[in-house]
């Protein structure tokens, strides 16, 4: 893997790859305790039937939102 | 009047107790967090810093509840044996 590649250069059919995280700034440690990160690029806060393919699968079978 | 004093006191003590203890379990969280990352990046030198910096404030923070407060493990040095004066835990006492 290249030290600033987000994937390795050569890819295998089948697996699966978590993008390479690059440090920036981080949280103190008290706002880390609190968001469950020290990575601000890492918060991700979990809402029931939000991610967005949800969404758009939602929005394409009801047709009116689009 | 002097039970009021008594109890301000105690309030105050348990507020700044919860402060210190606040500070151990933040500090001990953030080298938990610096340790997952640089188990994917062990050559990341300022990972690294971040991590010796946090394992300060972690050590820092510890030394301070503990000369306050009381040990946090067995492993704490103490010049009396104070485990037995402490409240239990299901009597408000710390885990």
């Amino acid at each position: 893997m290249g030290e600033n590649n987000l994937f390795p250069n050569k890819v295998l059919y089948g697996n699966a790859y978590v993008p390479n995280q690059r440090l920036r700034n981080v949280f103190s440690p008290k706002e880390g305790l609190e968001k469950g990160t020290m990575f601000p690029e890492l918060v991700s806060i979990y809402n029931p039937g939000q991610s967005r393919e949800v969404l758009e699968f939602l929005q394409e079978s009801r047709g009116e939102f689009r | 009047m002097g039970d009021d004093i008594n109890i301000m006191n105690e309030m105050m003590n348990s507020a700044n107790e919860k402060d210190a203890m606040k500070k151990v379990m933040q500090s001990m969280f953030a080298v938990n967090d610096i340790t997952l990352y640089l188990d994917t990046h062990p050559q990341d030198r300022n990972a690294l810093n971040l991590h010796h910096q946090y394992i300060m404030e972690y050590e820092n923070a510890k030394k301070y509840y503990e000369d306050n407060y009381g040990p946090l493990s067995i492993y704490a040095n103490m010049n009396k044996w104070t485990w037995v004066y402490d409240k239990w835990p299901w009597e408000g006492g710390k885990l």
